[in-house]
């Protein structure tokens, strides 16, 4: 027999040996009409380095049968050359494939470490299935010379939370290769080792960006009342990557010290990059006038540090503000207005808000009507009369976003409207996100209209969008 | 297998740490697989982190499973930062329930 099988409560396993033939798939089944209570077939092809062309019609057979029984079929750990069969014929696209550690030994389970397709999941794998014996292994390769061994076996060490080998892990901060420092770094952050924080400081500056990332993440984890103000100095340096990965530290801690340092920061006047970065991180802070300053900042010069402003606003949910911001936008237009209209549209859901922004469109400039059209899509509240007014204004980026915010509200009036502007609008971008929208909705009939619209479509990008929604039908 | 999701409030932060960290506990006593969804979380700081590490470690001595889900952009990139998403199972809620 070219197989063998294991059975393991309503999991069958079948161990293929070197390769898989019809006969195999016969017998296979014949055996396992005896079983009961299955839930789980996996066929282990590990071994199996070729199949025949007329299995794969077996295999689909399997499967349909073990469907009957209300079990799966799952191929684990296909051989490259049979995955590429499975890929010619298809067959990939109708069966479930998988890795499955467990078929491999703890010598051939450390060897996917240097395969970087899977050695994350070996890595999961033994730190989930953590005993003895893989402790020993973890222990060898923790004084391996090569150093993605040591990487992996670190980072596995600290998944699994072992720390009885803290000692060898904070020995590996003096390791030569940056990988290897950053493993110990994050290990000795997930284990909690206060001890390690003060040698892991100096990585802040590493060549290596990663490395000074994970630095800087881990001394956040292990902080004290003390790091803020260690951290502050940081903030000095001309480097505004090390400037960067400080701000997040300190808003990863996030006490009263390191908002006074972000704040002060912010106000002081800093280059574009470290404001974006200083936005964001500020409206981590919980504290009353955090949405006052991420206000202010709708105003900044740049447009940029605007945008991450409106965005985080959206992000705290700001609605106490939002009628201190809609009479921003009366009072105000331009880019100020524009960016205060897209906040609006993420925070607020009243129809207070739709209203109060219908009523502002006339007035409005160019570039907040299109904000305006597409928050009153965002804040919800149907109000399709508007919206299918401007499907045909003169500006395509109005008729394209009116068109938008329209499907988000009234699926009914969208999908008319989407087919004739589909089969009448003059700009192919506007006719593009039509075809998006009926796409998404198909409407009964569509496949016709689809094809009928294929046929007198002028735009490529248009058509194949169409094409490929039609070859999916 | 029998699972749970527990709802984050707003703030994952030290203001309420003892408090999630009762109800995730709870979950992962009564549960083999406890979903934590991230969908209302605004606020996260190192004292949360530290936190759902302990809970993780937790989780992992009474093998059960354990998976962060519904996080938004920024949220995961913290997690990214932090490279706790190389620690923690991340994944939208495959078994997502009714809050």
């Amino acid at each position: 027999m070219s197989y063998r099988i294991i059975r393991e409560n309503g999991i069958v396993k079948i161990m293929m040996s070197d390769s898989l033939s019809v006969n195999d798939l016969e017998k296979m089944q014949n055996e396992l009409e005896l079983f009961e209570e299955i839930t789980l077939v996996k066929l282990d092809l590990r071994n199996c380095s070729y199949i025949q062309s007329n299995v794969v019609s077996e295999i689909i057979d399997l499967k349909k049968e073990l469907s009957r029984k209300n079990a799966r079929l799952v191929l684990t750990n296909v051989h490259e050359a049979v995955m590429q069969l499975m890929e010619i014929s298809n067959l990939i696209n109708f069966i479930d494939i998988e890795k499955d550690f467990s078929s491999y030994s703890v010598n051939e389970l450390i060897e996917f470490f240097l395969d970087p397709e899977n050695c994350d999941s070996a890595s999961d794998y033994i730190a989930k299935n953590y005993n003895e014996t893989f402790k020993q292994k973890m222990t060898e390769l923790l004084y391996n010379t090569d150093p993605i061994l040591k990487e992996y076996a670190i980072l596995t060490v600290g998944k699994a939370f072992d720390r009885s080998l803290l000692p060898t892990i904070r020995e590996n901060l003096d390791d030569d290769v940056g990988n290897v420092n950053k493993a110990a770094i994050l290990t000795l952050g997930w284990l909690y080792d206060v001890e390690s924080k003060d040698r892991i400081y100096p990585f802040l500056k590493s060549p290596f960006i990663d490395v000074a990332e994970s630095a800087a993440a881990t001394i956040a984890l292990l902080s004290d009342e003390n790091d803020s103000t260690r951290l502050k100095e940081y903030l000095k340096t001309p480097d505004d990557r090390l400037k960067r990965i400080t701000i997040r530290a300190l808003s990863l801690i996030n006490d009263d010290k390191s908002y006074g340092y972000l704040k002060d920061m912010l106000t002081n006047g800093t280059n574009e990059f470290i404001k974006i970065v200083l936005t964001k991180a500020i409206s981590f802070y919980n504290y009353p006038e955090t949405a006052d300053i991420l206000l202010g900042l709708l105003r900044d010069e740049s447009l940029k540090v605007r945008e991450e402003a409106a965005s985080a606003l959206i992000r705290i949910k700001a609605k106490d503000k939002i009628n201190k911001i809609l009479m921003m936008i009366q009072k105000e237009n331009g880019w100020f207005a524009y960016y205060a209209t897209k906040a609006i549209g993420g925070i607020c859901d009243s129809e207070t808000c739709t209203n109060f922004l219908v009523n502002a469109y006339d007035k409005a400039s160019g570039n907040v009507k299109i904000a305006i059209i597409q928050a009153v899509g965002n804040i919800g509240v149907d109000c399709s009369d508007f919206l299918s007014n401007h499907l045909g204004d003169e500006n395509e980026d109005i008729r394209r976003e009116a068109l938008v915010s329209l499907s988000k509200l009234n699926q009914n009036r969208a999908t008319p409207a989407a087919k004739d502007i589909l089969l009448n609008d003059s700009n192919p971008e506007v006719r593009l996100k039509a075809a998006e929208i009926l796409i998404e909705a198909k409407p009964s009939g569509y496949r016709r209209f689809l094809e009928k619209t294929y046929k007198r479509e002028t735009s490529e990008k248009v058509k194949e969008k169409i094409l490929d929604a039609i070859e999916k039908l | 297998m029998n699972h749970d999701t527990v709802y984050l409030d707003e703030k994952l932060n030290k203001e309420n740490s003892s408090e999630f960290k009762r109800k995730i506990l709870d979950s992962i006593e009564e549960n083999e697989i406890t979903f934590i969804s991230f969908k209302n979380v605004i606020y996260i700081d190192k004292e949360g982190l530290t936190i759902l590490i302990e809970i993780l470690e937790y989780s992992k001595k009474q093998s059960r499973e354990l998976w962060l889900c519904e996080l938004k952009p920024e949220i995961l990139e913290i997690m990214t930062f932090t490279n706790l998403n190389n620690l923690f199972k991340i994944n939208n809620n495959p078994y997502k329930s009714p809050e």
